[in-house]
């Protein structure tokens, strides 16, 4: 591994960190996550094509890593996130809101955690890190239309558990597209 | 909302429609207003998933994480600091009188024939990679590279920079740190020298190692001096001469010439 590679590496510490938080909900459970990848991604460096995207790879790793952990049942592959409140409270916003904003907020951490792994990773990636279906495709490794089908039953499923009126009462379903 | 899936409408709200499709769920929009509902969610939904995983980018990363990757072995391979085997040839192949001439043809040759051959700032990563402190900033430079002979950098005198860069080039610390690197360590770890007298400091790396023809061995280096003046060298090729003792000696050194688009990367 090169210098640069190094601190490409170093610097996406944080998205690596925040994928593996909505992949376990767990902060100690995604930065062990997180270490496992690095480890992984330092010793296999050599299948790492330069000019590719490092981030795609390395969430590649985490995920497989993830979904292998889950199977041999090292996780438990949902777990109810602890969040530190005030991390949420945006400045001059009053308690009411603040505390309404928390808890939706919550509400969709947890019910991220409800969903099936495959259909979870595929929301963290296209929602929160922002990748394009295509990426999300390639960096799982799975057909676009499957992208396409595991995200839309997410988003639906999460709708209904956030903003339906029996939120929080609603297990996600799910099989395999 | 029954004429078109799901999918497509969470497509729609991702932007990951091509324009035809997207324009049957505009109308579908207009005109449902139940569509117009769901499209509203999913969108809020987009945004609130967001910013409920938002807060872990804002936290410190735990050092055993920044550790794990510190400790991580460097590769041996130059990578993207192999110098263009062509031009190593170049130098090595022009006849000697040429380069006690200061190399003017090889210049002209570099540059007219072979323009896709200069070394792209964004590949010199060691040098970039340890150069943390600002002094070091100055040797940065440019995406060109220039071959000038060694000795006539020298030589021109007159400007006051270029007395410095004689001394510092001259720096018996910086003589000896060249002359480990070169033997002792492999391409890409640099010796870092500093010069208490004077205050001088630097650090010399070897990018690449080759056999010449012959059997001499020989390795291309990068400098980096703090304070350098802006025609002092920063990268040359030497070789391990027969009758030498052993010693390292520079065949050419080189100045990578300011260029456009050049841009530290750290």
């Amino acid at each position: 591994m090169d210098k640069r590679t190094k601190a490409e590496m170093i610097a996406l510490l944080p998205r690596l960190r925040r994928f593996a938080r909505g992949l376990t909900g767990s902060e100690e459970e995604a930065d062990d996550l997180v270490q496992a990848a690095c480890e992984r991604a330092i010793q296999r460096i050599g299948q790492w094509q330069p000019g590719t995207r490092l981030d795609s790879w390395m969430f590649r790793i985490m995920q497989n890593l993830w979904i292998d952990a889950i199977r041999m049942g090292k996780l438990r592959g949902s777990h109810l996130s602890v969040v530190d409140p005030e991390s949420q409270q945006a400045p001059g916003m009053d308690g009411e809101q603040a505390t309404m904003n928390r808890l939706t907020l919550e509400a969709v951490r947890r019910g991220v955690q409800r969903l099936p792994p495959d259909q979870r990773s595929v929301l963290l990636l296209v929602c929160v890190e922002g990748h394009s279906y295509k990426e999300t495709a390639e960096t799982l490794g799975i057909p676009v239309g499957t992208v396409m089908s595991r995200l839309s039953r997410a988003r639906l499923a999460l709708n209904r558990m956030v903003g339906g009126p029996d939120s929080g009462a609603v297990a996600a379903g799910g099989g395999e597209a | 909302m029954k004429q078109l899936d799901a999918n497509t409408l969470v497509a729609y709200a991702d932007g990951e429609l091509d324009t035809e499709s997207a324009a049957l769920v505009e109308a579908l929009l207009t005109e449902d207003a139940e569509a117009r509902d769901v499209m509203g969610k999913l969108r809020d939904s987009a945004s609130l998933i967001r910013a409920a995983h938002g807060h872990v980018l804002h936290e410190a990363v735990p050092d055993r994480l920044l550790d794990i990757i510190d400790a991580a072995p460097l590769s041996d391979e130059a990578g993207g600091e192999v110098v263009p085997r062509h031009i190593v040839n170049m130098i090595l192949d022009a006849p000697d009188d040429e380069i006690e001439a200061g190399v003017p043809s090889l210049v002209g040759a570099v540059q007219k024939t072979e323009p896709a051959s200069v070394i792209p700032m964004g590949r010199r990563r060691s040098i970039a990679a340890f150069a943390t402190a600002a002094v070091f900033a100055a040797a940065m430079v440019g995406g060109g590279m220039m071959f000038e002979k060694y000795s006539s950098a020298l030589n021109q005198g007159g400007m006051t920079h270029q007395a410095r860069a004689v001394t510092a080039m001259n720096d018996p610390w910086r003589e000896a740190a060249f002359q480990e690197a070169l033997e002792t360590r492999k391409s890409e770890a640099a010796v870092i020298w500093a010069n208490p007298e004077n205050g001088r400091s630097g650090a010399i790396v070897p990018v690449k190692t080759y056999r010449r023809d012959d059997g001499t061995f020989c390795r291309a280096f990068r400098t980096v001096d703090t304070g350098a003046a802006p025609d002092q060298p920063n990268y040359g090729v030497a070789c391990r001469e027969p009758g030498e003792e052993g010693r390292w000696i520079r065949t050419v050194e080189a100045i990578a010439a300011p260029g456009a688009g050049a841009k530290l990367q750290f």
